[in-house]
C-alpha cells in the first residue's frame, strides 16, 4: 500500500510540477471537440445519434496521448529504472500509475466535456448520475488497460509506435460499451436497458485491473 | 571474508544475438570487484540484471542465502544500482528524487543525513533545484548521494567515475574505499584500468558471455593485458 501511494503521489507530483500530459490532453479534446462542430452539418435532434461515439472516440485518442506523455516521463534519464530496481512489488507500481492516470483523464475530461454540451449539442445533464458511473467506471477500465500495454511498450525502443497499435484494437469492445451505455442513459433509458454494457465495462476493469497487478511483473523488465 | 551473493548460469540476448551465455561468479561481504571488458561485452546488461531492471533468460543468484529473481521484491533491499543514466526524474527536484527513492525502499527520510551528504559532495545550497538543470558530474554526484542515503549490502556501479572531475572521483575512491571497511560489497565497471585496478581487490573480465578470466589485486597492466588479448 506504502508503494502504491509513493509512485501515486510521485505521478500527481510530476504532473503538477509539468502539466505535461494534463495540457496535451485537454488541448486536444478540445480541439477535436471544435474539430466535429465544424465538420457535421447535422440538426441537433439527429446529431445526438453520434455524440457518444464521437465522445468516446475523443477520450480514447485522448487517454493514448495522455499515455505517451506521462510514460515518456518515465524514458527521461531512465527514471523508470528507479521504480524497478525498488524492493516494491511491480503489482503497486502498476496501480500507483494506472490510478494516477485515471485522475489525469478524469480531470481532462471534467473540463472538455462541457464542451460536447455547447458545440455538440450533447444532454449531458439529462441522466448526471448514469453519466458519472460511466465516466468513471470506463476511465478506470481505459487507464488499467492503457497502464499495462504502455508499461509493456516502455522497453521497446519502438514504444510510442507499439502503444497506439496495441491499444485501439484492444479499446475497441470498451469504445463500444462505453458509447452504448452513454447513448442509452443519455436517452432516458433505464438502467435495465443498458446494464448489460456497464456489466461489460466492469468486466474490462476487473479482468485488466487483475492481469496487470500479476503480469506487471513481467512485463515491466526487459 | 565470506560468500556473499553468488551469480549461476546468468545468461541473456538481445534480438536472438547472446550476450550473456553463462555468467558465474561470487562475491564476497565487503570486496571491491571490478567487472570489465571490450565495449558491447554486456557488463552493463549483467548489472542491470542484478539490479532487477532486467531479467534473465536462464540462471539464478543468491544474496546471503536469499534467492533473487522471484516475485518477492525483498531482495531488492539489500542492492543498489548506479547507471550510465541518472535514474531519477528530471522535472523533481534533487531532495524530492532523494525522498522518492528513500520512500520506495521504504526506510524513513533523514533530513540531516541529507545536509551532510549534499555538503560532503559539493551539492550544498542546491537541493532545491529541478535536476533537469544539474551537469552530467553533477548527477553522478546525487547518485552517490542516493547510494549513501540507502541501506544496502551490494551495489552495482556501471562507470561510477565516467562524468565526475578529479575532485569527484578522489571523492568516489574515498566512498566505496568506507563502503568496503563497512563490509558492504561493491561490483562496479570502468574504462579506466588505472582507476580500477586502484580500487579494486579483485577483478573479472567478462568475455564473449562468460566471466573468462579473474584477476587478484589486479594492476593496471595486467588488466591493459587481459584487454589487449581480447581484441
Amino acid at each position: 500500500m506504502t508503494a502504491f501511494w509513493t509512485i501515486f503521489v510521485k505521478d500527481l507530483r510530476l504532473e503538477l510540477r509539468t502539466r505535461e500530459s494534463m495540457s496535451a490532453m485537454v488541448v486536444f479534446a478540445a480541439a477535436v471537440i471544435l474539430l466535429f462542430a465544424f465538420a457535421f452539418d447535422v440538426a441537433p435532434n439527429r446529431f445526438r445519434v453520434f455524440t457518444p461515439g464521437l465522445m468516446w472516440m475523443t477520450y480514447f485518442f485522448t487517454a493514448v496521448l495522455g499515455l505517451l506523455r506521462t510514460f515518456g516521463q518515465e524514458r527521461e534519464m531512465e527514471a523508470y529504472s528507479l521504480l524497478l530496481s525498488a524492493p516494491v512489488e511491480r503489482g503497486a507500481i502498476f496501480l500507483g500509475k494506472a490510478a494516477a492516470f485515471f485522475v489525469f483523464l478524469l480531470a481532462a475530461q471534467v473540463v472538455s466535456l462541457p464542451l460536447f454540451g455547447v458545440f455538440l449539442s450533447m444532454p449531458l445533464l439529462t441522466a448526471p448520475v448514469s453519466m458519472v458511473l460511466i465516466l468513471v467506471i470506463t476511465d478506470m477500465a481505459i487507464a488499467a488497460l492503457g497502464t499495462l500495454i504502455a508499461g509493456m511498450s516502455l522497453r521497446s525502443p519502438m514504444g510510442e509506435i507499439l502503444l497506439p497499435v496495441l491499444a485501439f484494437p484492444l479499446l475497441t469492445p470498451l469504445l463500444i460499451a462505453s458509447s452504448k451505455a452513454t447513448g442509452a442513459a443519455l436517452n432516458g433509458a433505464p438502467i435495465g436497458d443498458w446494464d448489460f454494457w456497464l456489466m461489460l465495462l466492469v468486466t474490462y476493469l476487473v479482468l485488466f485491473s487483475l492481469v496487470g497487478t500479476y503480469i506487471f511483473d513481467y512485463i515491466s523488465e526487459q | 571474508m565470506t560468500t556473499l551473493f553468488t551469480a549461476q548460469h546468468i545468461s541473456k540476448s538481445f534480438h536472438l544475438r547472446p550476450v550473456l551465455s553463462d555468467v558465474s561468479f561470487s562475491l564476497e561481504s565487503g570486496e571491491v570487484v571490478l567487472l570489465f571488458g571490450l565495449n558491447g561485452c554486456g557488463k552493463t546488461t549483467l548489472l542491470r540484471i542484478l539490479a532487477g531492471i532486467m531479467r534473465p533468460e536462464t540462471g539464478d543468484a543468491s544474496l546471503n542465502g536469499q534467492t533473487l529473481f522471484t516475485l518477492d521484491s525483498r531482495w531488492r533491499r539489500d542492492m543498489v544500482y548506479l547507471g550510465h543514466r541518472p535514474i531519477m526524474y528530471p522535472a523533481f527536484t534533487a531532495k524530492e528524487n532523494m525522498q522518492l527513492s528513500i520512500r520506495l525502499r521504504g526506510q524513513a527520510w533523514a533530513e540531516d543525513k541529507f545536509q551532510d551528504q549534499l555538503r560532503h559532495y559539493n551539492l550544498a545550497g542546491r537541493e532545491n533545484e529541478p535536476i533537469r538543470v544539474y551537469s552530467e558530474g553533477m548527477l553522478q554526484r546525487l547518485g552517490l548521494i542516493r547510494l549513501e542515503l540507502a541501506s544496502w549490502r551490494v551495489a552495482l556501479l556501471d562507470e561510477p567515475s565516467s562524468a565526475l572531475d578529479v575532485d569527484g572521483a578522489d571523492l568516489l575512491q574515498g566512498t566505496i574505499k568506507r563502503w568496503s571497511t563497512e563490509n558492504r560489497t561493491v561490483l562496479f565497471t570502468s574504462h579506466d584500468m588505472g582507476w580500477g585496478a586502484e580500487m579494486a581487490d579483485r577483478a573479472l573480465l567478462l568475455s564473449k558471455g562468460i566471466i573468462r578470466e579473474e584477476l587478484t589485486s589486479p594492476k593496471e597492466s595486467s588488466l591493459l593485458s587481459c584487454l589487449g588479448s581480447e581484441q
